[in-house]
């Protein structure tokens, strides 16, 4: 393919995956709310907001990663293993179990960032172990059933659950975390530099940059989002519990991907994977108002992953798929 | 009279910013060794992989025993008979001998779906026995050397001619870079008898190989016809005339701005030594001085330009700034010590092409933009128009791609980017590759201006004449050796020959 073919395939490309998520968005509300005349009320819509926020922090975490041109799929059973520590420290901890489930969450990204760089094992198989090893020692850790958090510390709940100004406090959360990650991506170096790595990461390293510590902070961030989305889930439900995130991973990486964040890395951001978030919202909706059974529900975001990557990958920069 | 088997008529092809083929022509004839020369940037590479189907020319036809061809593929290339060896080897070296030879082509081995091995030993011999090579077909080719390796690849090219049932052409694309002195002699030996069953393209830097083995010579210049030549009538130097075509020792290099170096001594560096790749390198790097390294393929310098990048570290020696000594283990470790690295491979390790021109100019020091520990990119925007204005890079602006510009402004941001973090010392490996003629006499400017203002040069150049042209001083290297230090001050400048003789 000659050069010129290559940047006008790149320009096309270019414009589709920036109109595309919004225009798709666009076109399912105008479609629910012709279907559903209380599709577009506030309470509504708030509502639907506040059930999206753990997905939402997942898939924003998830970002940075598919940003660097790799994966993460261990952010379920991370998240799953916070609302455990959440739900089991918090008789002693108080508060501060929240704050060790953060912690573990950081502790788990920088294990699978430095078997990813040092050890040099692709993210796909770091983290698709560290699904496994978290998995099975999230079944074990709670006995392989849910822990719930007693009536009586049932106020350490309130700050994810209560409502500030007839908003629910885990949409305040939830939009705190995008713009955090928002400033994160375009305003400080580790942002510039996960672009960068994405988009050419010889050249990232040879202008100095020091690509391995910027990769593990890469995952730690995801996973700590991992954690914090956990969180959020188990004061929701109360408990903790090993199967409590499932199918979470799927949906988090169908937000990136939907947004129009490119797989071969480099291209996109957080405020894309927000625009997929809205999307995957309102698409639920839709499914659970047409009564569609949520396996088959399951089934079609599996669809929607590949025909969204089918769409926007440019397929020139990468000569062999593999 | 011959037949003509391969015929180029008026092809012509342009890449964004760069004609790199306007109307050339060229005749093949059977059971001829056609040489095809010329600078880099002349337009060979761009024309043979038009002949094996890897890019459409604008215009112009390619004709094969007399029918218009337009190959879209390699393998429909083979279809028509025209095969390349490639520059770098193409065989899968976890792959037998047998496996590599009929790649593609199982079929004639294949029933039921099943390969019949030992039918493709005994064909693979066969082909073998074409270039006399004597070798087991079941081999590794990870074990072969390269000379071998490399009679495989031709093995492997006139395998195709019981497919085609028509005699190959071939086309060897610097086909002795790998190859010592004894393993060159056999290559000719065997392109020699090669030459009765089948028509060949020679593509090489080294003219007296060029001499040595073809029957007639095209020279390129500028993507386009220069000269045909009759190899037993002509010379290195008519040939030289035709490839450079412009009068050497005037203007183009800018030697009327070349400075004499200042005392100060930059960098000094002393036995610097990798095993199995240089040995005792010692020199000194003065204040606006050029310095040069000559060597063919092999020859080291490469290797001991990326260790002072902090790309591939040496084994020992010392490398010192300003008295104290340095260890650069990585680019970083360069950067800190004032040393920016200017890429062979432009798109890969010089610059971020699916980036802008401000990020790129910004990534080695983000600290230029940081305001209160945040990237401002109201400053980055500042800063890039700067850059862009000051070195008269050609872009709609600042967040016009980088991936989008031509070989020549993708070369000024790469230059932006390293003076932004204030250098003293530039590496700079093939700076003028892929580079159009007007933007090559731009970068040389700029070369002197910044020589100039006391920003030291380590320089390995495309051509020799570009390193006579540019250089305070010549290192010409031989295995991992410096073999010589030749001066070149702008009034007396060295001959390629003097460089040439202790490169060899």
């Amino acid at each position: 393919m000659s050069v010129q073919t290559r940047i006008n395939n790149y320009r096309k490309t270019k414009t589709w995956v920036d109109v595309m998520p919004i225009a798709t968005l666009v076109v399912l509300v105008i479609l629910m709310s012709i279907g559903s005349p209380r599709f577009l009320l506030p309470a509504n819509l708030l509502g639907l907001l506040s059930q999206s926020a753990t997905l939402l922090v997942m898939g924003l975490g998830q970002t940075f990663i598919i940003l660097l041109g790799s994966i993460d799929l261990s952010i379920a059973p991370v998240a799953a293993m916070a609302t455990i520590i959440a739900a089991m420290l918090i008789p002693d901890l108080g508060y501060g179990a929240f704050v060790v489930a953060l912690l573990y969450g950081a502790f788990a990204g920088l294990l699978t960032g430095i078997i990813h760089t040092k050890a040099r094992i692709p993210s796909f198989i770091a983290t698709l172990g560290a699904m496994g090893v978290w998995t099975g020692i999230g079944f074990i850790v709670s006995n392989a059933t849910p822990i719930s958090v007693s009536l009586a510390n049932g106020h350490y709940l309130t700050w994810v659950t209560e409502n500030t100004l007839g908003v629910s406090n885990v949409v305040y959360l939830a939009l705190a975390i995008l713009i955090l990650t928002f400033v994160l991506e375009n305003y400080t170096r580790f942002g510039r530099y996960v672009k960068a790595m994405g988009a050419g990461e010889k050249a990232t390293y040879v202008s100095g940059v020091a690509i391995d510590r910027y990769k593990i902070y890469a995952f730690m961030l995801c996973s700590t989002l991992a954690a914090f989305s956990g969180i959020l889930l188990s004061t929701r439900m109360s408990g903790g519990s090993a199967r409590m995130a499932d199918g979470f991973l799927m949906k988090a990486i169908a937000v990136v991907i939907l947004g129009g964040t490119a797989i071969s890395g480099g291209i996109g951001g957080v405020m894309r994977t927000f625009v997929g978030v809205l999307i995957v919202m309102v698409l639920d909706m839709g499914m659970n108002m047409a009564g569609v059974n949520p396996w088959f529900q399951q089934a079609v975001y599996g669809g929607i992953i590949i025909l969204a990557v089918a769409l926007t990958i440019d397929r020139s920069r990468i000569s062999i798929i593999k | 009279m011959q037949d003509i088997v391969l015929e180029v008529r008026n092809i012509s092809k342009k890449f964004p910013g760069v004609q790199a083929l306007d109307r050339v022509n060229l005749q093949v004839k059977q059971h001829e060794i056609v040489g095809l020369v010329g600078e880099n940037g002349a337009g060979k590479s761009t024309l043979l992989k038009i002949l094996i189907g890897a890019y459409q020319p604008d215009q112009g036809e390619v004709l094969v025993r007399g029918k218009p061809v337009r190959p879209r593929s390699v393998k429909e290339a083979t279809d028509f008979g025209l095969s390349m060896v490639f520059q770098e080897q193409s065989l899968l070296s976890n792959l037998t001998v047998q496996e590599n030879i009929f790649l593609g082509n199982e079929e004639a081995f294949t029933r039921f779906g099943v390969i019949n091995w030992k039918k493709m030993k005994r064909e693979a011999e066969k082909q073998l026995a074409k270039v006399d090579l004597e070798l087991d077909p079941g081999t590794y080719t990870y074990k072969l050397n390269f000379a071998t390796r490399q009679m495989v690849e031709l093995a492997r090219v006139i395998a195709m001619e019981d497919r085609t049932k028509f005699e190959p052409i071939v086309i060897l694309d610097e086909p002795t870079t790998v190859l010592d002195g004894n393993e060159i002699d056999l290559l000719f030996s065997r392109l020699h008898k090669l030459k009765e069953r089948a028509a060949i393209i020679f593509v090489s830097h080294h003219l007296e190989e060029v001499l040595k083995i073809t029957d007639r010579i095209y020279v390129f210049k500028d993507g386009k016809n220069a000269g045909e030549l009759i190899t037993r009538e002509t010379d290195v130097n008519e040939i030289h005339r035709l490839m450079v075509g412009r009068e050497l020792r005037g203007e183009y290099y800018r030697q009327g701005k070349q400075i004499k170096p200042e005392e100060d001594v930059v960098i000094k560096v002393e036995n610097l030594t990798k095993s199995g790749k240089y040995k005792d390198v010692s020199f000194d790097l003065h204040k606006g001085e050029i310095i040069s390294f000559a060597g063919v393929l092999g020859s080291g310098r490469e290797d001991v330009c990326r260790a002072l990048a902090g790309l591939d570290r040496a084994d020992g020696g010392k490398i010192s700034i300003n008295g104290s000594k340095l260890e650069i283990d990585s680019p970083s470790a360069a950067i800190k010590a004032g040393i920016g690295y200017v890429p062979q491979d432009r798109g890969i390790e010089g610059l971020v092409l699916y980036l802008s021109i401000g990020p790129n100019i910004t990534l080695p020091d983000l600290s230029n933009i940081t305001h209160r520990g945040f990237l401002s990119p109201k400053s980055e925007r500042r800063l890039a128009e700067h850059w862009i204005e000051r070195m008269s890079i050609k872009a709609p602006g600042p967040n016009a791609l980088c991936l989008n510009l031509s070989g020549g402004n993708q070369q000024k941001v790469v230059l932006s980017k390293w003076l932004a973090t204030k250098v003293k010392v530039f590496i700079l490996d093939h700076p003028t590759r892929g580079v159009d003629v007007g933007a090559k006499e731009e970068v040389y400017e700029l070369i002197r201006e910044l020589a100039k203002q006391g920003i030291a040069f380590l320089l390995i150049a495309d051509t020799l004449e570009e390193t006579i042209g540019l250089s305070n001083m010549i290192f010409t290297m031989k295995d991992g050796e410096i073999t010589n230090r030749i001066e070149a001050p702008a009034d007396n400048k060295p001959l390629p020959i003097d460089l040439i003789k202790h490169m060899m």
